[in-house]
């Protein structure tokens, strides 16, 4: 079949939705870019250009190199448990055949909703004083915990929110996985008398490595960008929870710092580019590994 | 053991939500009261906002299937190196974190005279750049004999999408108009930076609000809480299949 080469050509009732798209993905793009040079305000109109000199501020700022290592950790933490949790789980639930469509349209009811009233379905949990969590503790008679006023707290508890929203997406995934193993090799491994354990190494993980590769890779992507869950429980400027996400939106919106802003969020930009590129090129090797 | 392991995995999932019922449904000494319910109806402006809601993530749901199928059947069919740059420049959209691009959309937003309007709300959510992707995958799975059949009975790329393509992807276009509803029902800060007048405040803004009136009030938070989330859990519920047949799509094919 003929193929337009390049352009347009017989597709061009494309036309409208990528003005639309461009409008409203590219042009946000470019925009930054230029603003992140700039001395650009929130408020009042007029902006000199100034250089590299936000990018020079971003990277001795203090906040940023803090909140860099803290979405590191939250990202870690929350994806490392999500995969954990839901692969284990995966695996035990792949005896009982019978009950798991209930259980899985249960399971991705958090997931379905809106983080920002997750996030507050949570403070009525883990409130200090009136929260169910530090009742039950007082009941008996254990330390309460000040799970989203007390440093040390804080960050645990958004971590937790997270794995609790996400932890039925990687396990769905991983159901998903193990149901596309051929039943064949399973059989072929016990004419063979091979071990759980060797099983479990050689034909499970292997083949569902590509699955929990994806879901790694897109909920890695998107807890990098984690904004939502910290904004709805402590707010964009607090010490111990600020992730980049939150830190760009306290320095463009509060701050009212657009020029600094722009700069911080090509600065997330380049890395989380950088991070999926490396991500995916693992996966790909995986891939090629199993096909 | 294996209803025991169940009911311990529904009641974690589940728990948030069983707590703030019964902190909705119960006055401070225990007795049944509807009285938290009625307060975050009245004072919170709660079922206005429901309303707008539900019109807001329609029209973004409906838009996203409708004006992104055609972009995405071209993507699907088209090698060029236009296609190659757009997915590039998609890709990108995609990792910029929201709030950054906030800044250009509002102004995009208020010259196109759309600040404090819905319509400024829907447009940006929208051209969702993830379902272009999800789309294409969709298109990606028709069948090439039955395309090159249309071609050679004379059809236009046009009439090869509508009459042919869109026919065959409905349950994937189903399912994108599904979770595109969910994700603009639940979106935050978006409307929050758009909208100023209280009376067209979505749900998660109306609650934010509310969040500050009530925040000694948690009973009549959780009942807040609670009838925010009802309409997109009947939704999900209701259309569970298509969602779960996405989610596995969006996975699996990236």
């Amino acid at each position: 079949m003929e193929r337009s080469r390049g352009g347009l050509g017989r597709f061009a009732f494309v036309g409208p939705t990528l003005v639309l798209l461009i409008a409203f993905n590219l042009f946000p793009l470019l925009y930054n870019v230029v603003l992140s040079f700039t001395n650009a305000e929130l408020v009042g109109d007029g902006w000199k250009w100034i250089g590299g000199r936000n990018y020079e501020r971003v990277f001795t700022d203090a906040r940023f190199g803090a909140a860099v290592r803290r979405t590191a950790w939250f990202v870690f933490c929350a994806v490392g448990l999500e995969l954990g949790i839901g692969f284990a789980t995966a695996l035990a639930l792949q005896a009982f055949t019978r009950v798991r469509a209930v259980l899985v349209t249960a399971l991705l009811i958090p997931m379905m909703l809106s983080p920002a009233v997750m996030g507050l379905f949570w403070n009525l949990i883990l409130n200090g004083n009136h929260g169910i969590t530090n009742q039950t503790l007082d009941a008996l008679s254990l330390p309460q915990p000040q799970w989203l006023t007390d440093r040390e707290w804080k960050l645990f508890s958004v971590i937790l929110i997270d794995v609790w929203m996400w932890t039925p997406f990687l396990m769905l995934i991983s159901m998903a996985g193990l149901a596309a193993i051929p039943k064949t090799l399973y059989e072929a491994a016990e004419v063979d008398r091979a071990s759980r354990w060797t099983v479990f190494r050689r034909v499970t993980l292997p083949l569902v490595a590509p699955y929990l590769g994806l879901a790694v890779l897109l909920r890695f992507t998107d807890a990098l960008k984690q904004f939502d869950l910290v904004m709805a429980t402590q707010g964009p400027n607090d010490t111990s929870t600020q992730t980049l996400s939150t830190l760009l939106y306290q320095v463009t919106f509060r701050d009212g710092k657009v020029g600094l802003g722009s700069a911080y969020a090509c600065v997330i930009l380049v890395l989380v580019i950088a991070l999926a590129t490396v991500f995916t090129r693992y996966l790909e090797t995986i891939q090629r590994r199993t096909a | 053991m294996s209803s025991f392991l169940r009911m311990i995995a529904a009641l974690l999932l589940l728990g948030p939500f069983a707590v703030a019922a019964w902190l909705a449904v119960t006055a401070p000494d225990g007795a049944i009261t509807s009285v938290n319910i009625q307060k975050a109806l009245q004072q919170g402006g709660l079922l206005r906002a429901l309303a707008t809601s539900a019109a807001v993530a329609a029209a973004v749901a409906l838009l996203q299937v409708t004006a992104l199928a055609p972009v995405a059947w071209w993507l699907a069919r088209s090698p060029g190196r236009m296609a190659a740059g757009l997915r590039i420049a998609l890709w990108a959209a995609i990792l910029l974190p929201m709030e950054a691009a906030f800044v250009p959309l509002f102004e995009i937003t208020a010259k196109l005279g759309l600040y404090n309007s819905l319509f400024g709300v829907v447009l940006p959510q929208a051209a969702a750049a993830f379902q272009v992707f999800f789309l294409e995958s969709a298109f990606r799975a028709v069948p090439r004999s039955l395309l090159e059949a249309a071609h050679l009975d004379g059809l236009g790329e046009a009439e090869i999408f509508r009459q042919i393509a869109v026919p065959l992807a409905r349950p994937a276009l189903a399912s994108a108009a599904v979770l595109g509803f969910l994700g603009a029902y639940g979106s935050f800060l978006w409307p929050l930076v758009v909208l100023r007048d209280a009376d067209l405040h979505t749900v998660p803004v109306a609650l934010a609000q509310l969040t500050g009136q009530f925040s000694a009030d948690l009973r009549a938070l959780a009942a807040g809480a609670l009838l925010a989330v009802i309409p997109s859990t009947i939704l999900y519920l209701l259309a569970q299949s298509s969602v779960r047949a996405g989610i596995g799509q969006g996975a699996v094919k990236g």
